[in-house]
Formats: structure tokens, C-alpha cells, sequence
């Protein structure tokens, strides 16, 4: 798990997050974090996983920072190229 | 009743079924465009077969099925609701399921991501707000659902034709044989759950070859089974001469062919003679202990229907699917001269271990693509129906005259069916006769309600004599 | 003189080379429809195990391959019913198999795993082709894993068979060959 955090975070620094489409930030590979993980999204929020469908593709995701105060605490879904970085690791 | 007369090249699709002389043209079960008619006309209107509630237990639960060529999945949903879906994407078509089985959160497309709730809901689509920029109304793009879905007694069956009558009107007279199918061998409601899997294969006839055969061609068994009691395949191994079938305690009956002509179901049945059911006779001499178990189940049983008289053991529901007591038996149709035969095994879901694994030991020997009775079946379906591809051989009817004519009606103990000798063809004819009404059909309103079928005169046939089917 | 090392290589390839003759000789006798002497080779208390294969999710393969214990098979029985298909075959009126299809038995990629006692065990491969008729053809690839016990008759008889054919929908109509 741990081995995959500094190349998403050396990727994300480097694209910024800006690339809407494309091989962005395939690194975090979001099939397999636990619920419980912390991660960033491309709007800069940082949410917290919630279920994990374990499809690649989706996160169902509780919002716990935002620049925009009425997301936060608000229930959300999370595509794999918006994940950007993870901040907080479970333990499985 | 408006009835459409439907043609089919430059014939009719009436010249092609003489239901009165028992002659059928080749033509229905070869023919392409026929075949392609009846996905439209049959599978998209019939009431079809699509799994048993015990497949899916759990929220999120599903399983794969089928309606006609095309895959659903049952799910049950996070709200503990059953769903029938469309396997198909709603963006560009892609099955969003290719699990044979599981439990999921939600059905995740691999194209381009679009994810589906348990309950259909589109919700998720990825670059929504960037790229529809609020263009697209999510709550229109769900999957596509079926118009009907009914749980019958834990079997869950289900239609695409909003039009069509309630499932227990379409099955009419039968509907007491189905539902007596998924009781457990004590005779309660809902009492049984399936083997998993359910076996699939595929045979190389037109579906109609089993579909319109399996309860209603006794006339078979006695030529393409002919081989079958040398390997001792019943629960009672060598004692009885090797019969395939379960010993039973003698009790007065009367075998026929039933049918519900103006719904297209029947089976091969049984008038009893006296109310109430026989004793158990013990049968199970190769696994121990079952036989207790099924003697303390019946006994139960017998208290249940003491003084009733029961009719109907087994039915072909029309248009694929055969409903026995531990045995369902599907065949969807897969091109116009492939069948994709799938069967499923109900087994009491209170039967303790041993008991199921005799029973499931007995239905994979007996049955399916490598059980040892249906493996004739399968030969003569494969190249009768590859010899009636043939320009010549198309000029020469299907014969299903055996009883035409004989049938008749005992309205005090086999109320709206109609009868037959045993051993005749009288449910096959049955089955022509509403496909035929289904193919020529414009809607349900054609053809429910429907119309009463008067059995030609005829003596009453009655026979003593056992046939093994 | 070999030494110790070059002594167990040789026994590992002689033993190799048994079971492979072994191999070679039941699909023999399988082609050659000599099936009476086929279910001698079978041990009276083989399991004979073909289970269905699952489509499932990454993570899952524990369920990929249905269980004996309490799942549908294409095959899961003992010797009582393979000599029921034997005596089946023999009649000459199994329409399936009346005319007799071409079927040939390639066994390959064979290796013993283990050896205990008089058991070993012993896992291959098979392409088995089958021509049926005039152009029927059902072709059957995939693995088995195998218990062979020691026999004075035989050499070898089969304790136990696991068959792992690598298809999902049975695209053939009817399994009547052995594997
Ligand atoms: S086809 Fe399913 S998301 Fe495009
Ligand atoms: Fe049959």
C-alpha cells in the first residue's frame, strides 16, 4: 500500500491534477483501499472512503475538507482519475 | 379478438400449423426469419423463468439469467427489493456485468465507467458536471428493467410486456403444480432453495426440439432411453432392476397428457383415484439415512392433503421452461438451430447435509450435459433437427397426429385441462397452438383473455399401464 | 558409479517416464474404446471430480471451481456410476455414442508433484478432440490433478481425479468420453 504514496504524490505534483482526460495519475490505483482511507480529489477536497465497490472505477466517499463549506459532510462519489493522492492510510 | 393473420413470406402462418391433422412444417424450426419473429413475438411477451429468490440472499447479491438470447441479472437490491435488469450498458452497450455470480455495491461499466446501483440507478458518470455540463438527466439512463416481476411462492419469473396478465393468470389451471414445485418435501409453501450453479450448455437443435417435447412426448422414452437402466442411476443402485426413477408405493392412478390448450402448459400427469397422497416407500438403498428423512417429510405431507385429490405433478410452462419437483429445466433459444439448455436443482433448504448431497449426487448422474439420461435426448434433438434444414426435406411435415382427437375433459377431478392418453401428443399440439397465437399476435389483448378451446370429441382413453417418461 | 544427487535426478525421470507411459496407455485404451479395461485402471474408491468453472471477480478464485462438497459439477461420482457409463456405452443402443465418435486423448506437461508411499500424485494436461458423425467436433482442453496407487495388476490405478475443463458454458452437447 504504502509503497504506491510517493510516486502518486511525485505524479500529482508534477500534473497538478489540471489533466481532465488521459493517463493522468494512474498511480493510485484505487481498486483496493480500505474504507477508512483518506484521499485528495482533483477539486483539492479531501474525502474519506466509505465503501469501496473494489471495481477500479468508483468510491463512495464521505467529504471531509472543501473549499466549499456545504460539501463537507455531504456523501459523494469518487472516479479513479480524480483521486489524486492518498493523505491517510488504513491498515487492513 | 382482433387476430392478426401473419404471414411469413408467401405464406401464412396458419398454413404452416394444422393443428386439427397434427401437421407442422419444418418451416417453424428451421427457418431464420421465423426464429427472429419469435424473440419478438414469444420472448419478449411470455411470462419467462428467471432464477429463485435463495440464489440471491444478501443485499447486493446477484446472479446472471437469461430471457430469450439476451442476458439479465436478478439482484437483490440494498433496500432488500428483487430487480430483473438488461445486462447492457445504457451508453454504448457494454454488459456491465460479466461475473457469473457475486455481491456488489453497484455495476460498474468497464468502457467508460458509467455505475449503476443494485437498483438500477445510474450514478455514476464520470467528468458528469465538466463534460454533460448538466445536459443529462441521470434519472433517465438507469438500466433497462423489466415490465413485470413476479416472486412465486421464491421463484421469481419475469416479462418485458407490461400488457401481459398477472403470472399466477398465465398459468391458469397449472399455477397449484408450480407453486407445489418449490415446497419442500413436506408440502410447505417456499420450502426449497437451488444447487449452485445452474448447469448451461449448449445443443444444437432449434429450442423448440426440448421446449416443445420435454412432458409431452412420452412416445421417446421407450426408444431413445432404451439403454439408460443398465447403469443403475436411481437412488435404489441395482435393486428393481436399475430404474432410473425413484421407487414408489403403489396407489390407484390414472397417467395422462394434460394440457391447458389455451395457455400452451402441460404434463405428463396423474389422476389419483382416491384423495391424498401415497406412503413413502423406502428408495435411497445406496445412501443411508436419506430415506428417513424423506418418509418423516411425507408423512407431514400426507397430513397436509388427506381427503384432497392432487393433479399435477410436473408441467411445461409455456414457452421454455419444465417445472418438476427437484428439477427445472430452461431452454433459451440461442440462434434458430442452437438451444442453450440451462437446468437448476431445487432441494429442501431445511434437508439436512446428507440428504442434499444424495439428492444432488442423483440429479448430476441422472441429468444434463453429462448425466447419463439426457444424453440420448440430446442426439436425437441435434440431428433431427440438422435433417430438417434440408430444401426437400422442408416439403415433408412434422407428424404430431398421435391422439388428435381424442382428447376430452373430466371437469370433476382435472378442472380446465384437458386430457389425454398417456402416451400421445396432445401437449405438443398445445403448444403449437399458442405459438401460433403468440406469433400472430399484435399485443397481450390478442390473446388474453383467451379463447376457450373446446377438446375434440373423443372417447375418454384410459390406461393402467405405467410408461416410464 | 552416480552419485547420491545423480541417482535421485534418475529416479525422479524413471518415475516420470512411468507415469507418463501410464498416461499414454489409458488414453489408449480410452481411444481404442476399450472401456472394460479403462474402469480397471480405476481405483474402487476414485473420485472423479469435473467441477464447473465460475466467471468471478479478482480476489475471488477461491470459488472459481465448484466444490464437491456441496456444489453442482459436471461431473462428481465414483467408480459405481463410471462403470454405469461403461455398461451404458457397451450396449450399443447409447445413441450418443452409436456410432462410436473419433476421439483421440493428448496428454501432455505431465508432472509428479509428490510421493507418498505408495501414492503419488501426478498433474497434466489434455486436448482432447472428439469428431462425431460427419463434421461434429467438440474439443476439450484442460488440467488434471491426479492420486495414483500402486497396483500389482495395472501398475497404477487412478485413487482420484480432479478435471478442470477450461470452458464456462458447456459448448459441447454432451460430455461421453472420459478424462
Ligand atoms: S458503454 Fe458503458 S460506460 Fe460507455
Ligand atoms: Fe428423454
Amino acid at each position: 500500500m504504502t509503497d504506491q504514496e510517493p510516486i502518486a504524490k511525485k505524479y500529482s505534483e508534477a500534473v497538478g491534477g489540471a489533466a481532465i482526460t488521459g493517463a493522468v495519475n494512474d498511480a493510485v490505483l484505487i481498486r483496493d483501499l480500505p474504507e477508512g482511507t483518506h484521499v485528495r480529489i482533483r477539486s483539492g477536497d479531501i474525502v474519506e472512503i466509505t465503501a469501496n465497490p473494489r471495481d477500479g472505477g468508483w468510491l463512495f466517499v464521505k467529504v471531509l475538507e472543501s473549499s466549499d463549506s456545504s460539501r463537507i459532510g455531504t456523501d459523494d462519489m469518487a472516479f479513479c482519475v480524480d483521486v489524486i493522492d492518498v493523505v491517510r492510510h488504513v491498515d487492513r | 379478438m382482433a387476430s392478426l393473420v401473419r404471414s411469413f413470406g408467401d405464406r401464412s402462418l396458419r398454413s404452416l400449423v394444422d393443428l386439427d391433422r397434427g401437421l407442422v412444417s419444418r418451416e417453424i424450426y428451421v427457418n431464420e426469419d421465423l426464429y427472429k419473429m419469435e424473440l419478438e413475438q414469444v420472448f419478449t411477451r411470455a411470462w419467462l423463468f428467471i432464477g429463485h429468490e435463495a440464489q440471491v440472499p444478501n443485499p447486493g447479491d446477484f446472479v446472471v439469467s437469461r430471457m430469450g438470447e439476451e442476458e439479465v441479472i436478478l439482484v437483490r437490491d440494498r433496500k432488500n427489493q428483487l430487480h430483473v435488469f438488461l445486462n447492457t450498458c445504457r451508453h454504448r452497450g457494454m454488459k456491465v456485468c460479466r461475473y457469473d455470480d457475486g455481491n456488489t455495491l453497484v455495476f460498474t461499466c468497464p468502457f467508460h465507467g458509467w455505475s449503476y446501483d443494485t437498483d438500477g440507478r445510474l450514478v455514476g458518470v464520470p467528468y458528469f458536471d465538466a463534460a454533460y455540463k448538466g445536459d443529462m438527466d441521470k434519472s433517465e439512463w438507469g438500466l433497462p428493467e423489466v415490465a413485470q416481476m413476479c416472486n412465486f411462492y421464491g421463484s421469481i419469473w419475469a416479462t418485458w410486456d407490461k400488457g401481459a396478465p398477472s403470472f399466477e393468470s398465465y398459468l391458469g389451471p397449472y399455477s397449484d403444480t408450480v407453486r407445489r414445485a418449490f415446497q419442500s418435501s413436506d408440502g410447505e409453501d417456499n420450502g426449497v432453495e437451488l444447487f449452485n450453479p445452474v448447469y448451461k450448455w449448449r445443443i444444437p437443435c432449434n429450442w423448440k426440439f426440448p421446449g416443445f417435447s420435454f412432458d409431452g412426448d412420452r412416445a421417446h422414452a421407450a426408444m431413445t432411453h432404451r439403454s439408460i437402466n443398465v447403469a443403475a442411476i436411481g437412488p435404489q443402485g441395482d435393486a428393481g432392476g436399475g430404474s432410473r426413477a425413484p421407487i414408489r408405493a403403489p396407489f390407484p392412478y390414472t397417467d395422462y397428457e394434460m394440457t391447458v390448450p389455451e395457455l400452451g402448459h402441460g404434463g405428463h400427469n396423474a389422476i389419483y383415484e382416491q384423495p391424498g397422497l401415497a406412503e413413502y416407500r423406502d428408495t435411497w438403498f445406496t445412501e443411508p439415512g436419506v430415506d428417513d428423512y424423506y418418509r418423516a417429510m411425507r408423512e407431514k405431507k400426507r397430513e397436509k392433503y388427506r381427503g384432497q385429490y392432487i393433479v399435477g405433478e410436473t408441467a411445461l410452462i409455456w414457452p421454455n421452461v419444465n417445472i418438476q419437483p427437484h428439477r427445472i429445466l430452461i431452454w433459451h433459444p440461442h440462434s434458430v438451430g442452437v438451444t442453450e439448455s440451462w437446468r437448476a436443482y431445487p432441494i429442501d433448504r431445511m434437508a439436512p447435509q446428507h440428504v442434499k448431497d444424495a439428492q444432488r449426487r442423483y440429479m448430476m448422474r441422472y441429468g444434463g450435459p453429462c448425466g447419463l439420461t439426457e444424453s440420448d435426448d440430446m442426439e436425437n434433438w441435434n440431428y433431427a433437427s440438422a435433417a430438417s434444414f434440408g430444401t426437400v426435406a422442408k416439403r415433408y411435415p412434422y407428424n404430431f397426429m398421435m391422439g388428435a382427437g381424442h382428447a376430452f375433459v373430466d371437469e370433476q377431478r382435472a378442472p380446465g385441462m384437458t386430457l389425454n392418453y398417456e402416451v400421445a401428443e396432445e401437449n405438443q399440439r398445445s403448444r403449437l397452438r399458442r405459438w401460433l397465437e403468440f406469433m400472430e399476435a399484435g399485443s397481450w389483448e390478442d390473446i388474453y383473455p383467451v379463447n376457450p378451446v373446446s377438446p375434440s370429441a373423443g372417447e375418454a382413453t384410459k390406461s393402467k399401464s405405467k410408461v416410464e417418461s | 558409479m552416480l552419485t547420491e544427487n545423480e541417482q535421485g535426478v534418475l529416479e525422479r525421470l524413471l518415475l516420470r517416464e512411468e507415469i507418463e507411459q501410464f498416461y499414454y496407455h489409458e488414453a489408449a485404451l480410452l481411444d481404442d474404446r476399450k472401456f472394460d479395461d479403462w474402469i480397471n485402471l480405476i481405483a474402487d474408491d476414485i473420485h472423479y471430480h469435473m467441477p464447473i468453472r465460475r466467471n468471478v471477480k479478482f480476489g475471488e478464485q477461491a470459488r472459481e471451481n465448484t466444490s464437491s462438497l456441496n456444489e453442482i459439477s459436471w461431473f462428481d461420482e465414483g467408480k459405481r456410476t463410471l462403470a454405469g457409463r461403461v455398461r451404458q456405452i457397451n450396449t450399443g443402443i447409447h445413441w450418443c455414442e452409436e456410432p462410436f465418435s473419433r476421439i483421440r486423448h493428448l496428454i501432455t506437461n505431465v508432472r509428479v508433484v509428490g510421493v507418498d508411499g505408495d501414492e503419488i500424485r501426478a498433474n497434466s494436461n489434455f486436448f482432447v478432440w472428439q469428431n462425431r458423425l460427419q463434421d461434429e467436433v467438440n474439443l476439450f482442453v484442460g488440467a488434471r490433478e491426479d492420486i495414483l496407487r500402486r497396483d500389482e495388476e495395472t501398475g497404477w490405478k487412478i485413487a482420484k481425479r480432479l478435471i478442470l475443463l477450461d470452458q464456462n458454458v458447456l459448448l459441447a452437447k454432451v460430455i461421453t468420453t472420459f478424462f
